[in-house]
């Protein structure tokens, strides 16, 4: 079955592309600064749903990967000099082999040993870009990145900016939502649900979380390499431990394994995220007295009743309720 | 005959017409030419300067009070005058440590409108990772400085002397209080981030060794990490004498734990950059008493200077808070402020309101020779060396935190790829 399918469907993928591409035109430098934000996580965020939404495998380490991106699409364009849009493939592919070498105990452990397994490519991979060769990539200090050219013309702008990673993201998206639909998805979607029973199956389990790996990595990898590129400089305390668990409490906003859980997910936390930040001055110029107090701690309490109340209300996520809605209105205005 | 008929055309002769003509251009030019020298005369109705700092994140003991600083410096520069008779308002963002937020944050300061005269950035990295964009927005920063945010030289100016310059400061007058004939021996125990390394560049081991301090061991932690005894017992096995730090606020609480949980007695502790402050002791005062500090300005245990002494009046009838906002962040502030509305008194001077831009704030900058805001914190920016270049040595005593030195020239220990 296509993905669209109907004459609505068709429109409102056209004139949701076309206002995007628009947006622009007509936005900010914040808003176009946070769209691309959202656009880099939703990239992550869509290869982390494909290993633990899709085939049940938890990674805590997807941080790291994303750190692997970032750093091998900066060391190529400044060293070697390779344009933004080779370093790009090339970082993604670099993390995928990164993921692999992280996933391989996936064969022997699942779930919370699993997690950390790959919690250890939080610790080693920060290390050795930290460490061996600090020369090269800065160690622990600030490496700056070029900004991507076309022509060579610097695209340095957010609104530069926005036309690479959105575009990308709606690529990557597309190709997450398909994925899911083949012959892979499906296998990922049996490992997830019972591996024996998968395997029993005549599913190849370890080739196949292998595959999970491998596949969320390289998205993460991508995101990376234009986390660099937007960012233009890349430190190794722009992924640390706690990204990698804001991204796994994405997935469970957006709800896990719906491609349109990782979209809504990432961009629910991060515009929430510009909310807190933007919402504390204000409560504080409103109490001037515990002004202090109330910017300190508006953010965390905000983000904690969020996940708190998501995990009791609505643990499968926006996605479900999203799903839900659609449910409704195609059978309203009766009940069932 | 025919000539005059048409000299005359229209009724009017040619030289009343080329009259009327002249006398409409220059009308039609004055009117054209006169909004513009008039908006360029004219003086905005507010001046305004953004701050991104972190109040709820890693840093927020140090920064958090940003909010109320600015808020009451800013209070300050408008009873005395503002800055030429315009207010200045104070726009503060909280970036929570985190750089991805900061960038947004920055976004929406660059089209703000009027957009900010100054930006300031109490955060190294937020400082590091917008370095080029404030040469591309033409938008001149003050900052915490790390050597990363300041250089490759650009629009970004130092809220204090860099730390490799102050822990260069510290091993000076190491050398020159050192009566042992042996040479004195130090660890260098400091946080595992961009902050806490930014005493650990080669340059930094060279001039150590150039001034005959030995340098007997690197211990490195994380500002999680709570106990460092066996990092701290490292440093006895080899023989230190002193413990320098890198870090602010909780992070040199652990190392001096570590020292007293050890039983050594015998050693010394050094915060070498200036955030080793009040918020410290705080923390743990016993433990503060004795030690040393390396600072770029008067402090809070000093109320006889004028500077503070003002600062002490507006923070007690703004009721602050004595130990959460009692922060060298809030000094800073105050005294950034004053250098701001200073600097850019003197750039309206010299060009006028209507070209005020980043660049006449920037030379401005430049021209600030032996200067010190409300004479409180020595600021001598030069084309070379964007920060300020002096400070004094500190020491806690009865939980005060007193100057052993005069303020001195530090010396120069940046990183060689950015001399």
């Amino acid at each position: 079955m296509a993905i669209v399918r109907t004459r609505p469907h068709w429109m409102i993928l056209v004139f949701g592309l076309v206002a995007l591409l628009a947006l622009p035109l007509i936005a900010s430098g914040r808003i176009l600064s946070i769209m691309n934000l959202i656009g880099i996580t939703v990239i992550l965020v869509h290869g982390l749903n494909i290993l633990t939404g899709y085939c049940g495998q938890i990674s805590i380490g997807h941080a790291a990967f994303m750190m692997v991106g970032a750093y091998t699409s900066a060391l190529l364009t400044v060293y070697l000099k390779f344009p933004f849009w080779v370093a790009l493939p090339v970082a993604g592919l670099a993390a995928g082999i990164v993921g692999l070498i992280f996933g391989a105990p996936s064969l022997r452990v699942k779930g919370f040993y699993l997690a950390m397994a790959t919690l250890a490519a939080q610790f080693i991979i920060p290390w050795v870009i930290v460490n061996v060769r600090p020369d090269i990539t800065g160690g622990s200090q600030s490496f700056r990145v070029p900004a991507p050219t076309v022509g060579g013309i610097a695209l340095n702008t957010q609104a530069d900016m926005f036309y690479i990673i959105i575009p990308i993201a709606c690529l990557m998206t597309f190709f997450a939502k398909n994925l899911a639909r083949t012959r892979m998805g499906r296998a990922f979607v049996a490992i997830r649900d019972n591996d024996l029973a998968a395997e029993v199956m005549g599913i190849n389990v370890f080739r196949y979380k292998l595959f999970a790996f491998f596949i969320s990595a390289v998205f993460a990898g991508i995101s990376g390499s234009l986390w660099a590129h937007w960012m233009r400089v890349v430190a190794y305390t722009h992924f640390e431990l706690h990204h990698s668990i804001w991204f796994l409490g994405m997935i469970i906003v957006g709800g896990m394994g719906y491609t349109t859980g990782a979209v809504m997910g990432a961009s629910f936390v991060r515009i929430l995220d510009e909310f807190s930040a933007t919402l504390s001055p204000i409560v504080a110029e409103i109490l001037p007295a515990i002004a202090g107090q109330v910017s300190a701690a508006l953010t965390p309490i905000v983000f904690g009743l969020v996940v708190l109340l998501f995990i009791v209300f609505e643990p499968r996520g926006l996605a479900h309720r999203w799903e839900i809605i659609k449910a409704t209105y195609r059978i309203w205005p009766f009940s069932y | 005959m025919v000539k005059e008929r048409r000299e005359q055309i229209m009724g009017i002769t040619r030289r009343s017409f080329l009259k009327i003509c002249a006398g409409t251009g220059a009308a039609i030019g004055a009117t054209g030419t006169l909004p513009k020298i008039v908006r360029a005369q004219k003086r905005p109705s507010l001046l305004r300067i953004a701050v991104i700092s972190d109040m709820t994140g890693p840093y927020a003991a140090v920064s958090g009070t940003a909010h109320n600083a600015y808020v009451d410096a800013c209070q300050y520069v408008n009873e005395h005058g503002g800055i030429k008779g315009v207010p200045l308002e104070p726009v503060v963002f909280d970036c929570g440590g985190k750089v991805d937020l900061a960038v947004s944050q920055y976004m929406h300061i660059r089209d703000m409108k009027p957009r900010p005269i100054v930006t300031l950035s109490w955060i190294s990295a937020v400082s590091e990772a917008l370095h080029d964009r404030f040469v591309e927005d033409k938008i001149t920063c003050l900052s915490v400085a790390s050597a990363e945010s300041l250089y490759p030289k650009a629009n970004t100016f130092g809220l204090w002397p860099i730390y490799s310059d102050t822990y260069g400061l510290f091993c000076d007058w190491l050398k020159e209080t050192w009566k042992d004939p042996r040479p004195p021996k130090v660890a260098i125990v400091t946080w595992d981030t961009t902050y806490g390394r930014a005493i650990l560049y080669p340059e930094c081991y060279e001039y150590a060794k150039s001034k005959g301090v030995e340098i007997v061991a690197t211990e490195l932690y994380t500002p999680k990490d709570i106990d460092l005894t066996v990092h701290v017992t490292r440093c006895r096995n080899k023989g230190a004498d002193w413990i320098v730090n890198n870090t602010s606020a909780v992070g040199p609480v652990p190392v001096l734990k570590a020292i007293k949980d050890i039983g050594w007695k015998d050693v010394k502790f050094c915060g070498s950059g200036t955030p080793y402050e009040w918020s410290t002791m705080y923390i743990v005062p016993e433990e503060f008493d004795g030690t040393y500090g390396v600072l770029s300005c008067y402090g809070w245990d000093e109320p006889e200077q004028p500077g503070i002494k003002t600062i002490t009046e507006y923070f007690k009838v703004k009721g602050r808070n004595p130990v959460k906002d009692r922060t060298i962040t809030y000094l800073v502030s105050w005294f950034s402020t004053v250098l701001i509305k200073d600097v850019v008194s003197k750039a309206v001077d010299a060009v006028g309101w209507g070209k005020l831009n980043s660049l006449a704030i920037k030379e401005q900058m430049l021209k600030m020779k032996d200067y010190s805001p409300l004479g409180c914190m020595p600021v001598n920016f030069t084309k070379d060396r964007m920060s300020p270049t002096k400070a004094r040595m500190m020491q806690a005593k009865g939980g005060k935190y007193l100057p052993l030195t005069d303020f001195r020239e530090c010396p120069d220990v940046r990183p060689a790829k950015f001399k």
